[in-house]
C-alpha cells in the first residue's frame, strides 16, 4: 500500500516537476547557461498566486495565465541588456551564472519588500475538490491537477518546438547558435523569447507550487532553483521534453524516501543530483557529455 | 604518493633555491603582496584597541579568508564553489564536535576542523570533472546535502543535530580572537605564495586551458586537486575559529549559502587572481553591508543582487584590475 | 630522456634503416559516438625524422594526434613510443616521455605572460633548456613580457612551439603550423621546424595542407582520408596518385 500510494504519488507531482523544471532546461538549451533565478521566478509566481486568490478572490490558477505578458518583457529586456556585454567577457560561462545569482537576489528583495517575509500558504480546498481517489487509496486534488496541468503544458512545448517556424528555429539555436545564424535565423530574438517563455513557465510553475510544496516564502528561491536543475540534469540538459521524465524520477525517489525514511527525504535532489553529474552526466534520458 | 619524477611543485632539481629568494625580493609585485599582507596583520592584531566590536573584526576576518579561498579556488583554478560555505560549516563542526564529544583542547579542535574540511574536500574531489556551472551548482548540492547530515536526527549523537553546536568548555575569547588573527596571516601568506610560485603558475594555466597544461607536464588532475584541498582548508580554518569565536551555534548559521555567496561576490568585486582584492573587496563590501545591512535586510539584499549585476557587466575583474591599470600608466 | 647527443648520432647515421623506432601507431580506430574517426590507422616513425600528415578536412590527422599525445583515447589500437606502449597514459606523463605537439588552433595560457608560458612547460615539462634559449630561438624574446593573449597569430603559434620545445620532445606533432601564416613567416618556421629537429634529434609528425611548407620539413608523407591511410610514402609520388589527387580536389 505504502509502495504503492509512494509510487503513483510520485508519478503525479513529478509530472508537476517536470513543468517547474522544463522552463530552466529550455533557457539552458538555447542560452547555454544556467538560470539561476529560476526558483525565485516560480516563488514570485506563487506570491502572485496567493495575491489572487486571497485578494482579489479569483481562482489562482489564473495567475499562471496572466504572468505571460509581463515574463516575456522580462525576458525580453535582461536577454538585451546583459548579453552583448556579458558575451564579451571573459569567461561568458561563469559570469553569466553569477549575474543570474544577482538577478535572483534582485528578485527576492522585491519579492520581500512588496509581500513581505510572511510564509504564505493555501488550502488545497481553494481549487475545489481538496482529494482524489486513484485505485482505492486518496491523493491530494492538487497532486492530481498538477499532473493533469502539466501534461498539456509538455504537449504544447511539443508542437511549439517540433511543429511551428519558431520552434525550428528554437532548435537550430540549440544544436549550434552559429549554424542557425548562418542560415539566417535571427538567434538574439529566438533567445530573448525563450528567455521570456522560461521565465513564464516559471511563474505559471509557481501557482501550483505553493500547493504542491505546501506554501511559499522569498528564499526559497535557491532551493527551488536547485530542485529543477536536480529535475533537468535526471531527464538530460538541453532536452526540454525530457524534463518530465527527470520529473517523475525525482517524484518517485522523492516520495519513496518520504514513506519509508522521512527524515531523509530532504537529501534526495542534491543526492541525485550529485550522484547523476558523477556516474551519468548525460542525464538517465540524454545523450549529450559534458565532463571536462 | 609522489613518484620521483612527479614532483608537485615542480621545482628543478639543483637549480639554487637561494637564488629563487633573493630574485622574489626583486620582485616588486611580491613584495608589495607581502607588505599588504603584514599590514593587515597588523590592523588586525590591534585592532581591538580602536575598535571595540570584536564580532565585527572576527567577521571581517573570517569573510576575508573565506574570500581568499574562494580566489585560490576560482582565481588560480577557474571552479567557482557555490556551496563554499559547506567547508566553513565542516570546519565548525570539526571544531565543536572534537571539542565538545572528544574533549580535546582548542587548538587540536582547530586541526580538527581543519582536517575535517579536508577530507569533505578529498571525497567531493571528483566533482573537479564538472566544468563551470555544473561545476558551481553540484557543489552547491554537496553543501546543502551536508548541512541535512550534519542536522537530520540520526546525527544527533554526534553533531547534535538541528540542536546545535556549544564550545563553551573551551570558551576563550582572547585566544580564539588571535587564533582567527594567525589564521588569516596564513590564509593571506599562502595566497601570496600561490601568486608567486611556479605551483600557482601551473594553476593559472590550467584554468586557461587544460589541455596544453597537461602537454606542458602538469598532472592537471592532481593539481587541481591539490589546490581545491588548500582552498577548502582556509574554509575549514576560517569555520574553526569562527566556532571558537561565537562558542553556541545552529547548523543553519554556519551552512548559510549567504555566506557562500558574500565571499564570491567580495572576491570578485576587488579582484580575483590577487593578493589585495579579496581583502580591498571585503572591507568595502562587508562595510557597506553593515551600515545598511542589519536594519532593512531586503533592502541590502536588493542592493547587492543589483550590485553583483553591476560588477559581473562593468568591472568583471574587479577593483584590483582598475588600481592595476591605474598604476601601471603612472609607473610606464 | 635520451641525450641528445644520442640522438643527434641517429640522425647523422642517416638512413632509417639504422635509425631506432620511436614511434609506431598500430592499428588505431577512434570512434566518437557513431562516427568513426580514425579507421585502423598505422603509422611508424623513426627518432630524429620527420613525417608529413596530410588529408583533406575532417580527415582524422588532429585526432591522430590527439590519440598520439593521450587526448583522446583510442577505441582500439595501440600506440608505442619507445617499443613501449603507451596507449591510454595521461598527457602529461607522455609529455614527461618525450611526446609534445602544437594546437592547430593555439592555446596559450592567456593571463601568463609569453616567458611565463614558456617557464611553466619547462618546469613541468622537465626541459633541461633555458626558457631564455627558447624565447630566442622561437624569436619571442622581444615580447617575452606580453600577455600571452596580446600576440598576433603568428606568435601564438610560436608560442605553442616554444612551449612544446622546452619540454625537450623526442617527438612533436605540429598541427597545421603554417596555416594563415605570411610567406616569410612560413619560411622562418618551416626553417626552425628543420633546424630543431636536427640539432636537437627530435622527430616530426607534421600535419599540413601547405605543401610548399611541407616539402620544406619533409619527404615522407601519409595520406589520410577519411579515417583511412590511402597512401604511404613519398610526398613527390603521392602527388601522382590519382586517388590522393582526387581526394584532394574533392571527389
Ligand atoms: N571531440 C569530437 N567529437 C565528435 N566528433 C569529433 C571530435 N573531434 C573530431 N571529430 C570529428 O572527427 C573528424 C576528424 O576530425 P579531425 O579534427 O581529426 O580532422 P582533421 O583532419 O584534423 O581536419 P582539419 O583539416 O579540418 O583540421 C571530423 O569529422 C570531426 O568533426
Ligand atoms: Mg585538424
Amino acid at each position: 500500500m505504502l509502495l504503492e500510494f509512494a509510487l503513483i504519488g510520485g508519478v503525479l507531482t513529478g509530472m508537476y516537476y517536470g513543468f517547474l523544471a522544463v522552463g530552466l532546461n529550455l533557457v539552458f538549451g538555447v542560452l547555454r547557461f544556467v538560470n539561476l533565478a529560476h526558483g525565485s521566478v516560480v516563488v514570485l509566481g506563487s506570491y502572485l498566486t496567493w495575491e489572487l486568490s486571497n485578494t482579489w478572490h479569483l481562482n489562482p490558477l489564473l495567475a499562471g495565465l496572466i504572468a505571460f505578458p509581463p515574463s516575456l518583457v522580462l525576458g525580453a529586456v535582461i536577454f538585451y541588456a546583459v548579453t552583448p556585454r556579458l558575451s564579451r567577457s571573459a569567461d561568458p560561462e561563469m559570469l553569466s551564472l553569477i549575474l543570474f545569482f544577482g538577478i535572483a537576489q534582485a528578485i527576492e528583495a522585491i519579492t520581500t519588500i512588496v509581500f513581505t517575509s510572511n510564509r504564505r500558504a493555501l488550502p488545497g480546498s481553494t481549487l475545489g475538490a481538496s482529494s482524489v481517489s486513484i485505485l482505492g487509496q486518496r491523493y491530494p486534488f492538487y497532486w492530481v491537477l498538477g499532473a493533469a496541468i502539466a501534461v498539456p503544458v509538455f504537449g504544447a512545448i511539443y508542437i511549439y518546438l517540433y511543429r511551428t517556424r519558431l520552434g525550428l528555429a528554437t532548435r537550430a539555436v540549440m544544436s549550434s547558435p552559429d549554424d542557425a545564424a548562418s542560415v539566417g535565423i535571427d538567434v538574439k530574438r529566438v533567445s530573448a523569447i525563450c528567455l521570456g517563455v522560461g521565465l513564464f513557465l516559471a511563474a505559471s510553475a509557481g501557482s501550483l507550487s505553493i500547493f504542491i510544496r505546501g506554501g511559499t516564502d522569498p528564499a526559497q528561491g535557491i532551493a527551488v532553483t536547485t530542485f529543477a536543475f536536480t529535475v533537468i540534469v535526471i531527464g538530460g540538459l538541453g532536452n526540454p521534453i525530457s524534463s518530465i521524465a527527470g520529473g517523475v524520477v525525482l517524484g518517485c525517489a522523492y516520495n519513496l524516501a518520504q514513506a519509508y525514511a522521512p527524515s531523509w527525504s530532504g537529501v534526495i535532489p542534491y543526492g541525485l543530483l550529485l550522484a547523476v553529474m558523477l556516474i551519468r552526466p548525460s542525464g538517465l534520458f540524454g545523450s549529450q557529455v559534458r565532463v571536462a | 604518493m609522489l613518484r620521483d619524477d612527479e614532483t608537485l611543485v615542480g621545482e628543478i632539481p639543483g637549480t639554487a633555491s637561494k637564488d629563487r629568494v633573493t630574485q622574489l625580493f626583486r620582485n616588486r609585485s611580491f613584495v608589495g603582496d607581502a607588505a599588504v599582507a603584514l599590514v593587515l596583520i597588523g590592523v588586525f592584531a590591534f585592532g581591538r584597541s580602536f575598535e571595540a566590536n570584536t564580532l565585527l573584526l572576527v567577521n571581517l576576518m573570517v569573510y576575508m579568508i573565506l574570500a581568499q579561498g574562494i580566489n585560490v579556488s576560482y582565481g588560480f583554478t577557474g571552479y567557482l564553489p557555490f556551496g563554499f560555505v559547506g567547508f566553513f560549516g565542516a570546519g565548525a563542526y570539526g571544531m565543536a564536535v572534537s571539542t565538545s564529544k572528544f574533549h580535546v583542547g582548542a587548538y587540536p579542535g582547530l586541526v580538527a576542523g581543519v582536517v575535517v574540511s579536508v577530507v569533505v574536500a578529498l571525497i567531493l574531489s571528483p566533482l573537479l570533472r564538472l566544468r563551470g556551472s555544473y561545476f558551481a551548482i553540484a557543489s552547491l548540492a554537496a553543501a546543502e546535502a551536508l548541512v541535512l547530515l550534519v542536522s537530520n536526527p540520526s546525527a544527533q549523537g554526534i553533531t547534535n543535530g538541528a540542536y546545535g553546536a556549544n564550545l563553551s568548555s573551551v570558551f576563550n575569547p582572547g585566544a580564539s580572537y588571535v587564533s582567527t588573527v594567525v589564521a588569516l596571516g596564513l590564509v593571506t601568506a599562502a595566497v601570496v605564495w600561490l601568486k608567486h610560485s611556479p605551483f600557482g603558475l601551473a594553476l593559472r594555466a590550467i584554468k586557461a586551458d587544460r589541455s596544453s597544461a597537461a602537454m606542458s607536464g602538469i598532472n592537471v588532475v592532481r593539481v587541481r586537486t591539490f589546490a581545491w584541498v588548500i582552498s577548502a582548508a582556509m574554509a575549514g580554518l576560517g569555520g574553526a575559529c569562527y566556532a571558537w569565536v561565537i562558542s553556541v551555534f545552529y547548523p543553519g548559521d554556519v551552512f548559510s549559502l549567504t555566506t557562500s555567496v558574500f565571499a564570491i561576490i567580495f572576491a570578485l568585486f576587488g579582484g580575483i587572481g590577487t593578493v589585495v582584492g579579496p581583502i580591498v573587496g571585503t572591507v568595502v563590501l562587508y562595510g557597506i553591508y553593515n551600515a545598511i545591512g542589519i536594519t532593512v535586510p531586503q533592502y541590502f539584499q536588493l542592493i547587492y543582487g543589483l550590485l553583483i549585476v553591476v560588477i559581473v557587466l562593468f568591472v568583471p575583474r574587479g577593483l584590483a584590475s582598475l588600481g592595476a591599470s591605474v598604476f601601471g600608466r603612472m609607473s610606464r | 630522456m635520451i641525450p641528445q647527443e644520442q640522438s643527434s648520432t641517429a640522425v647523422a647515421a642517416g638512413p632509417a634503416s639504422t635509425a631506432v623506432r620511436l614511434l609506431e601507431v598500430r592499428s588505431v580506430s577512434v570512434m566518437f559516438g557513431t562516427f568513426m574517426a580514425l579507421d585502423d590507422v598505422s603509422v611508424n616513425l623513426d627518432g630524429g625524422r620527420a613525417l608529413g600528415l596530410v588529408g583533406p578536412n575532417g580527415s582524422g590527422k588532429t585526432t591522430l594526434i590527439n590519440v598520439v599525445t593521450g587526448l583522446v583515447a583510442a577505441k582500439r589500437g595501440k600506440v608505442l613510443f619507445d617499443r613501449e606502449d603507451v596507449s591510454g597514459r595521461a598527457p602529461h606523463r607522455l609529455a614527461h616521455l618525450g611526446i609534445n605537439r602544437t594546437f592547430q588552433i593555439p592555446k596559450p595560457f592567456t593571463g601568463l605572460t609569453v616567458r611565463q608560458n614558456v617557464e611553466v612547460a619547462a618546469r613541468y615539462g622537465k626541459g633541461r633548456r633555458s626558457v631564455e634559449e627558447i624565447l630566442a630561438l622561437t624569436r619571442l624574446d622581444r615580447v617575452g613580457s606580453r600577455s600571452s593573449e596580446e600576440l598576433t597569430a603568428a606568435e601564438q603559434k610560436k608560442l605553442d612551439l616554444a612551449r612544446a620545445l622546452s619540454t625537450a620532445p623526442r617527438l612533436l606533432c605540429v598541427d597545421e603550423l603554417g596555416a594563415g601564416l605570411s610567406v616569410s613567416e612560413l619560411d622562418e618556421v618551416a626553417l626552425m621546424l628543420r633546424d630543431v629537429s636536427e640539432r636537437w634529434g627530435i622527430a616530426l609528425l607534421v600535419v599540413e595542407h601547405l605543401m610548399g611548407f611541407l616539402e620544406r620539413v619533409t619527404e615522407d608523407v601519409v595520406v589520410l582520408n577519411a579515417g583511412q591511410v590511402i597512401f604511404e610514402g613519398s610526398l613527390v609520388d603521392a602527388l601522382r596518385q590519382p586517388n590522393v589527387i582526387q581526394v584532394f580536389l574533392g571527389g
